[in-house]
């Protein structure tokens, strides 16, 4: 374990390590709804707290998603502001998610039933 | 005036791109407009333009330096380069530079092989790496020079040959350190 510079509560901790795991599957779930630009995306996300601290930090990871062929850019005009890039899932992006969404309800339980009393 | 020209987002682009130099360059500008676009986007939809607005904006988008260790977190892990290796190859450089002025015939093969040596090291960025190959060639192009033209031609007194002389081995120096400052801020 590395010591925590910041100071932060270690909750503060396992909540970015569980982020990390999640986000990208959080992300492939909002854009099975179709194409979203990014700051839409973030929008989403937003609504729920604990999925994004940093907005920037969205965006090394749909590029990670890009190159790894789970989702498609491409760019379109919009009638205020610059053109905005979409964001779209690719059959592999739709796969990815299916498995996850088979997996997380074990892993759920699983880790309720270990931290439940 | 564009957005993006604007004081306090111009510098925070430029904070993600100094954070981000270790990043390939196709990444760390895909990175840089994807956060430059989000800034426009964000601002247009809440038709604003003013410092307080696009401070928001920012300080949502968060510190640069997390947003550069998300980026560089993906990136593959960078190779570990020795300091020892480094110096080594710098002095060698150098050395090298040098040599071609005294016995060119052992100094230009050793020179070509440093500088491919050079070109694979992967703590350089290429810019850095045109910089020093440049700079450690000034020596042999000189002598080259002195060389080909003509004993006496290129007698333009002393007073004036003497900071020539000086300048040809101080620039490969010069570029040994500004490379071994280099590698170490990137690593």
């Amino acid at each position: 374990m590395e010591p925590d510079i910041a100071g932060k509560p270690v909750a503060g901790k396992a909540e970015s390590q569980l982020r990390k795991g999640v986000l990208e599957y959080c992300v492939l779930a909002i854009l099975r709804e179709g194409p979203r630009y990014g700051v839409e995306l973030l929008e989403t996300l937003g609504a729920v707290n604990v999925m994004v601290t940093s907005q920037g930090t969205i965006y090394p990871l749909l590029s990670r998603l890009r190159r790894d062929g789970l989702v498609e850019t491409r760019w379109q005009e919009s009638p205020s502001g610059p053109p905005r890039r979409y964001y779209e899932l690719t059959p592999a992006g739709h796969a990815a998610l299916k498995e996850f969404t088979a997996i997380w309800p074990h892993f759920r339980d699983a880790v309720d039933h270990f931290i439940t009393d | 005036m564009t957005i993006t020209e604007h004081p306090l987002v111009k510098s925070y682009l430029a904070a993600v791109a100094r954070e981000t130099a270790g990043l390939s360059p196709e990444r760390r500008n895909e990175l840089l407009a994807d956060l430059e676009e989000h800034i426009a986007v964000a601002l247009a939809e809440a038709s604003a333009s003013g410092d307080d607005e696009i401070r928001t904006v920012l300080t949502r988008l968060g510190d640069p330096r997390t947003i550069a260790a998300t980026a560089l977190g993906d990136e593959l892990p960078a190779p570990q380069v020795s300091r020892g290796r480094t110096l080594a190859l710098l002095a060698l450089l150098a050395a090298t530079g040098l040599l071609t002025v005294f016995a060119p015939l052992l100094g230009v093969p050793a020179l070509i092989g440093v500088i491919w040596w050079l070109w694979r090291a992967p703590q350089w960025r290429n810019r850095d790496k045109a910089i020093a190959t440049a700079a450690a060639l000034v020596p042999p192009l000189f002598a080259v020079a002195l060389w080909v033209v003509p004993a006496g031609t290129l007698n333009f007194g002393l007073g004036a040959f003497t900071p020539v002389l000086l300048a040809v081995p101080a620039l490969p120096v010069a570029a040994g350190v500004y490379l071994l400052r280099s590698a170490w801020r990137l690593s």
